[in-house]
Formats: C-alpha cells, sequence, structure tokens
C-alpha cells in the first residue's frame, strides 16, 4: 500500500532538512569567511598600493636628481615614464576610495601632479639641460616644494587608509561575531524546529502503538469485545490498526463458527438417537415378519392345495382369491428393507383391492391410475399397502355403500406425487397428527403404522415433506407421497 | 501532517535563510566605492592640533560641508609635518580650492601668500581672529572689542566695591588687543575699577605657579581676568590653593566642564564664551554666498554667551545630556 507518510517518508524527510539546515549553516559560515577575506585582502592590496604610489614618486625624484648629475637622457625616460604611471594609478586609484576626504586628496594630488608639478618638472629638465644651475636650483627647490604637498597627500591618505583598514578590521570582528551568532541562532532554531517536528510525530507515533498494545492486551486476556482501533494518522500504524481490526473481527467469526458446530454436533446426536428408534421400529416390523414366518412353506403348500381343490370343485373364485392371498403372502414375507419399485408395489395392491373386493363386493369401488413414467420409482417395501388398508379400516369400511379409493399419481407443480384417496368418514387435524406419529395403531394385514411407513419414507429420501396428510371431516382423506427420483 | 504544515516549514526556512543571506550583504554595506558627489571644495587650516574650541569649530565646518555636499580638506601643522601656517596656506592654495577658512590672527606674516589666493581667485575667511589683513574676503568670529567690555561689565555687576583688575593675556596679538583694548576702555570709564597690571603668559602650564606669585606679591588685587580660553581653570586652581576663594573674582573666557564646575563652586565669577559650532557654520556660509558672487557681509560677529552663577544650572545640564 502506498501510503502518503509512512514512518520512513518521515524520518527521511527529518533527515534531509537536518542535513539541509547544518548545509546552509555551513555554506553561509563559508561564504561569509570568503568575503570577510576578501574584503581583509582588499583593504591590505590598497596600503600597498598607496606605497608603490609613494615610491614611483620618489623614483620620479631619484631619476630627476640622477639627470642634473649625469644629464644622461635615459632618466627623462625614466621620469616620464614614472610620472605616467603615477597620474594613472592616482586615476585609478580615485574609483577605489570609500569616502569623500580619501577622494578629495587623490583629487588634489591628480591636480598638483597634471599643473604645478608638470610644470615645474619640465621647467627643472629644461633648465638642466640649458645648464642654467641658478634657474635649476630655483626650480628645483620649487618642484621639491610641491612634490613635498604630494606626499604629505600621500602620508594623509595612507594614515586614512590605516585608519579605514583598522576600522573596517574592528567591523568585521563585530561582523564576524554576528554573523556566527546568527548562524549559531539559525541552527538552533533550526534544529529546535525539526527536534519538534520529530518531538511531536514521536509522541503520536507512540500514541498510536499504545493504542494497539492496549487493544493487544486485552485480546491476549481473551476479551474480544473490544472497541475498534481508529488512529489519526496515515502511517505503518494504521495499516497495522486496521490489521488488527479485521484480525479481531475474523477471530470472533471463527469463535461463533465453532460454537454454531457444536451446536450442531449435539442435534447430530439426538438424530442418531432417533435413527436408533427408527431401527427398533424396523425390528418390531421383522419380528413380525419372522412371527408370519412360523411354517411359510407348510402355509404355501396347503394354499395351492386349497386352490387346486377349489378348480376341481369348479369354484375358479375360490381359487383366484387363494392365489391371491398366496401372493399377498408371499410378498408380505419379503424383508422389510428391501427396496422395490412402485409397480411391484402396485401389483401388490391389486392382489389386496381383488381380496377386499371379494369381502366388501359393491359397496368399495378402487380405482388405480398411475402414470407409466413413475412405475420404475423406487420406493421401500410395504408403503403403499398400509396406507390402502388405512383407507379401508378408517375411512370407507363403516359407509354403507359409495365407498371410493383412488391410487393414482400426479403432477403437481414439479413435483410427482403418489396419491392415496378415499371419501370415507376423514379425520380431524389432531387425529392425522396421531396417525402420523403413534406407533402403536398397526396395520391388520401388515403389523406396520402409517407412522412407520413415513419414517421409513423420510429416512429412504432423507427429507422431511415426503408424506402428508389432507382430510376434512365427511368428505374423505388425502395421502401424498412426494416422489423422489433416485 | 497536513499541506499546510509543509508550507509554514518551507516558509521558515526560507526566512531563516533570507535572515542569514540578509547578513551576508551586511559584510558589503559601508565599502563600496565611494563616487565622487561633490562640487566645492573648502579647505579650512587648523589652528592647534587638538583643540577643544577649535574642534567645535570643525565640527560646524564639516557638519554643514556634509549637508552641503562640498568636501572639506583639513589642513593641520600635527597631520602635514608642516611647521607654520603660512606653509599650510601655500600648500592649500596649489590645488586650487573654492574657498580656504583659517585663523586670522599672524595675517600680515602671510601678506605674499594672499596675494597669490587672491590672484588665483581663491576667496579666504578669517575666523575667530581678524588679522589686519584686508585680503580676505570676510571675518566670522566674535566682537573681542565688545566681548572685553562685557568682561568688565560683569565683574562690575558681581562685585559692589572697588575692583583691582589683573589681566592676564596671551602672545600680544590683533585679536588679543582688541579684546585688552575693549577691557581698559571700559575700566576707563568706571571710577571703581582700576587695572593693576597686564601679565603676558606665554607658556600655560607655567600659569599657575606665576598666579601664586602674583597673588602673595599683591594682596590688593581682587579680579583676573584670563583672556586665553584655557587661562581661566589655571588661575582658578591658583585661587583655590592661596585660599582667596570670595576674594578674587576671575573671568574666563570658555565653556568646558572644567570652567562651569568652577562658577557652579563660585571660584569663577563668570566666562564668556563663543559658540565655536556655529562660527564654523557662519564661515561655510560666507565663503558660499562669495562663492556665488552674492553680496556679503564683510563681518560675521557670532554672538557671545556669559555664564555666570544664574544660568550655570541651564548649561551644567545641557552638557550632562550632550
Amino acid at each position: 500500500m502506498n501510503r502518503k507518510h509512512s514512518i520512513k517518508k518521515m524520518l527521511l524527510y527529518i533527515y534531509i532538512l537536518i542535513v539541509l539546515s547544518l548545509f546552509i549553516g555551513n555554506l553561509f559560515s563559508y561564504e561569509s569567511y570568503k568575503r570577510f577575506n576578501e574584503i581583509s585582502k582588499e583593504v591590505n592590496q590598497r596600503v600597498y598600493e598607496i606605497k608603490d604610489l609613494v615610491n614611483t614618486n620618489s623614483k620620479i625624484d631619484t631619476a630627476l636628481s640622477n639627470f642634473a648629475f649625469s644629464k644622461d637622457t635615459i632618466y627623462i625616460d625614466q621620469i616620464y615614464g614614472n610620472y605616467q604611471d603615477l597620474v594613472l594609478f592616482t586615476v585609478k586609484f580615485q574609483n577605489k576610495v570609500y569616502d569623500r576626504t580619501s577622494f578629495l586628496y587623490l583629487e588634489n594630488i591628480e591636480y598638483i601632479l597634471e599643473n604645478d608639478y608638470t610644470d615645474l618638472l619640465e621647467k627643472t629638465i629644461w633648465s638642466i639641460r640649458g645648464v642654467d644651475e641658478e634657474k635649476t636650483q630655483i626650480n628645483y627647490y620649487e618642484y621639491k616644494r610641491i612634490n613635498q604637498y604630494i606626499n604629505i597627500y600621500f602620508e594623509m591618505l595612507f594614515d586614512r587608509e590605516l585608519e579605514h583598514s583598522r576600522k573596517i578590521q574592528n567591523d568585521i570582528d563585530k561582523l564576524f561575531d554576528e554573523m556566527n551568532i546568527r548562524i549559531i541562532f539559525f541552527l538552533v532554531i533550526n534544529l529546535l524546529f525539526i527536534l519538534s517536528i520529530g518531538i511531536s510525530y514521536g509522541k503520536r507515533l507512540l500514541n498510536n502503538l499504545k493504542k494497539l498494545t492496549d487493544v493487544a492486551e486485552e485480546v491476549s486476556k481473551g476479551n474480544f469485545n473490544v472497541p475498534k482501533i481508529e488512529l489519526n494518522s496515515d502511517d505503518e500504524t494504521s495499516l497495522l490498526a486496521e490489521a488488527f481490526n479485521k484480525l479481531i473481527s475474523n477471530t470472533k467469526l471463527l469463535i461463533l463458527k465453532i460454537k454454531e458446530n457444536a451446536d450442531f454436533e449435539v442435534m447430530l446426536h439426538k438424530e442418531e438417537v432417533e435413527k436408533s428408534k427408527v431401527e427398533v421400529l424396523l425390528n418390531q416390523a421383522k419380528l413380525k415378519g419372522l412371527q408370519a414366518q412360523i411354517n411359510p412353506h407348510f402355509l404355501f403348500n396347503t394354499l395351492n392345495v386349497i386352490a387346486k381343490t377349489a378348480i376341481l370343485e369348479d369354484a375358479d373364485d375360490t381359487c383366484m382369491l387363494i392365489e391371491s392371498v398366496s401372493d399377498m403372502l408371499r410378498y408380505n414375507l419379503k424383508n422389510i428393507d428391501t427396496i422395490i419399485t412402485i409397480n411391484e408395489e402396485i401389483l401388490n395392491i391389486k392382489n389386496y383391492i381383488l381380496i377386499q373386493k371379494t369381502r366388501f363386493g359393491e359397496r368399495v369401488k378402487f380405482k388405480i391410475d398411475i402414470k407409466k413414467d413413475i412405475l420404475n420409482i423406487t420406493i421401500p417395501f410395504l408403503t403403499l399397502q398400509p396406507i390402502v388398508e388405512n383407507a379401508f379400516m378408517h375411512g370407507v369400511e363403516n359407509l354403507e355403500e359409495g365407498g371410493i379409493i383412488k391410487v393414482y399419481s400426479k403432477k403437481i407443480r414439479n413435483d410427482k406425487y403418489l396419491i392415496v384417496e378415499d371419501n370415507g368418514v376423514g379425520m380431524d387435524k389432531k387425529s392425522i397428527e396421531g396417525l402420523l406419529t403413534d406407533n402403536t395403531i398397526k396395520s391388520h394385514s401388515t403389523g406396520i403404522g402409517i407412522s412407520n411407513v413415513k419414517k421409513r419414507l423420510e429416512l429412504f429420501y432423507d427429507s422431511n415433506d415426503i408424506m402428508f396428510i389432507e382430510s376434512e371431516i365427511g368428505i374423505g382423506t388425502k395421502v401424498f407421497i412426494k416422489l423422489l427420483e433416485n | 501532517m497536513k499541506i499546510n504544515n509543509y508550507i509554514v516549514i518551507i516558509i521558515v526556512f526560507l526566512l531563516m535563510s533570507a535572515f542569514i543571506y540578509n547578513s551576508l550583504d551586511m559584510i558589503n554595506e559601508g565599502y563600496s566605492s565611494y563616487k565622487k558627489d561633490y562640487i566645492k571644495k573648502f579647505v579650512l587650516i587648523k589652528e592647534e592640533g587638538n583643540n577643544y574650541f577649535w574642534n567645535q569649530i570643525e565640527n560646524g565646518i564639516v557638519d554643514i560641508c556634509n549637508a552641503n555636499n562640498i568636501a572639506i580638506e583639513i589642513l593641520d601643522v600635527s597631520t602635514t609635518n608642516l611647521v607654520s601656517q603660512k606653509e599650510l596656506l601655500e600648500m592649500a592654495i596649489i590645488s586650487k580650492p573654492n574657498g580656504i577658512i583659517m585663523n586670522g590672527y599672524n595675517s600680515e606674516q602671510m601678506q605674499d601668500v594672499l596675494e597669490d589666493a587672491q590672484e588665483n581667485n581663491i576667496p579666504i575667511v578669517f575666523i575667530n581672529d581678524d588679522g589686519s589683513n584686508l585680503l580676505r574676503k570676510a571675518y566670522v568670529g566674535p566682537n573681542n572689542y565688545k566681548i572685553g567690555q562685557k568682561a568688565i561689565q560683569e565683574l562690575i555687576e558681581n562685585m559692589n566695591k572697588d575692583i583691582n583688575v589683573l589681566i592676564v593675556d596671551d602672545y600680544n596679538l590683533q585679536n588679543r588687543s582688541l579684546l585688552i583694548d575693549g577691557i581698559i576702555s571700559e575700566i576707563d570709564s568706571n571710577e571703581n575699577i582700576k587695572l593693576n597690571k597686564i601679565v603676558i603668559n606665554d607658556n600655560r602650564f607655567k600659569l599657575e605657579n606665576d598666579m601664586r606669585k602674583i597673588i602673595i606679591d599683591d594682596p590688593n588685587i581682587n579680579a583676573v581676568i584670563g583672556t586665553n580660553i584655557y587661562f581661566g581653570s589655571s588661575i582658578a586652581k591658583a585661587v583655590v590653593e592661596m585660599n582667596k576663594v570670595g576674594e578674587i573674582d576671575i573671568i574666563a573666557f570658555d565653556n568646558s566642564y572644567e570652567t562651569l564646575e568652577y562658577i557652579n563652586k563660585g571660584i569663577i565669577t563668570a566666562t564668556l564664551f563663543i559658540d565655536g559650532y556655529k562660527m564654523g557654520v557662519d564661515a561655510v556660509t560666507a565663503l558660499l554666498t562669495i562663492n556665488e558672487d552674492e553680496f556679503s557681509l564683510d563681518v560675521y560677529y557670532t554672538p557671545t554667551t556669559i555664564i555666570n552663577n544664574d544660568n550655570i544650572d541651564y548649561y551644567l545640564e545641557r552638557d550632562s545630556n550632550e
């Protein structure tokens, strides 16, 4: 994540500030030293320059004296050369002076050099050349007098320069001190400033970390009910806080899930207990089956003998009835947890109906209307017979006539249903509830109650809404079995 | 941290840098090259090297010259190694200034140089002392004759008895003689005052000693006038030592702190002093007027101030404030 103010950036920033202020301080220190040095150098230079001027002047004097003695014209060149230098330097120096008085002195020097001085120099040279000793003396004396004034001006200038140089040195000393104080002041202020930034930032950082550690401590004690950490910062600590918040909420969720799982296991346990109850029910059914198996071969043989006897006596109906009973018995003697198709179950029902028809005659009508597409769907063994029997026993048995029992399949919405309908006395809600839960109500022919059928269906399909009953007193009852494709 | 903080930091940094940079500029200030800014140059030839009164004159001259952008060259025996005022004047003339201010007390000895100056159209103003030379364009300074008269009047006002006055004079110069003329004329016109004698003092370090002798020799003296600006305090010291305070009145001619203190203590009766600063200002003003070819007065008298017991407090206070 790219953060605006990471700790790294902040540290870098403070570091740069410190380096920068030290750098500027040093730079100024160096610069001021350089400037002071330049001024000092210049001041000294000027003093030497004035001395040079004085020297040049005395060179002219010497050359003039030499010329007077030797009359060698080489000295005239020297005199003019030095004179030119003197004037040039004087004019040049005028541009360098600090104040009016120094300038005035130089101006006077220049004026004298260009007027009286040069006149007298010229005159003296000419009088020397003309070997006019008297004139030479007068002119030379005059020249010396004027030269003395120039030297006085040089001297005064020199004194002023020295004075000035001393003043400047003093000023520089003072300025240097002040400069140092300012630089130190600059550094101190800057460092204090940076320090204050650092401290305030550090404080905030520590504050944030404290908040984090406080919450961490609480959490370590097992208290997950801590308020969300909110930090007033934009650095890594806020990232940490976010992560921490997420961690806490995730942990909370996890704990909740574990609790839920524990509840689920308790439920599972209950379900297992329930399942074992179902097994008990099945065992009951098996027992009943075993009781009925006491001597099946003997029973079948006997029934076959009776059937053949009936044919011999031309009692075809009796033979058919006995065969139906024999088939039903054989069917019922199958293992209780066998899975069979609806087709087989319907065949068994047809045998049952044949028997009952013989018994009730025209009082009850049977209608079976099963679509072919559900015939191969598997259901638990002996599902329909107890229901149809129940329709007989409690629905239409007591009716004088016009009892109808329908077994048919129907598609309601997307689900296929196997429905057993009668137009008997009907039941109230309490009776339906009793029928579905009370396992003492049992079928006469199979010994298996509706509740047993329902439980087996539910176990078989692993669903709770497989079988339900709609009934109205005086109108009839409908038992719905939802069929699920395996 | 918000953006504002960054801006604040940057501003502080810039301010601090500017503050330091400004200090760097400070180094160069005052050392820049001078450019000629005057059109006239005057020369002041000073009487003596380090003299209280002449320093006042010099201050006045320098101040007004600076105010009018005039270059002033100050020539002084002590700084030039030249021995006489005459030589200083010669040197001053060589560079053709627009005017020269000098003390005119022995101007008759430099007639030729003054003529030279006149030839070169360099006006000369005499200051403090009007010599007898008429080659000067103007005189700026005290009316010494009147000052002499005032000195005696001051004595009469303060002493209710016959006055026997001793005069201690400088070299017998033109200037002083005017002062003494004034004193004598005033003595002559008053009956109860008598001139004891005039003592010429040529060494002010000897004065104190001489005074003691004079006081012992002549107990009749009850007033002393010292014409030189240095004399007042020396005479006062002698009077104090001889235990004659109150018996001998002293008139001085300066406003040094020492003299003012003596007046405050009642040892010196009064001092007649001239405002040197104003004299300097007037001298330059006179030269400027002459330079502009305007009509200039021949004489600018500088007014005299009398300090005695009545107004001493004001002057002491003014001095202590300065």
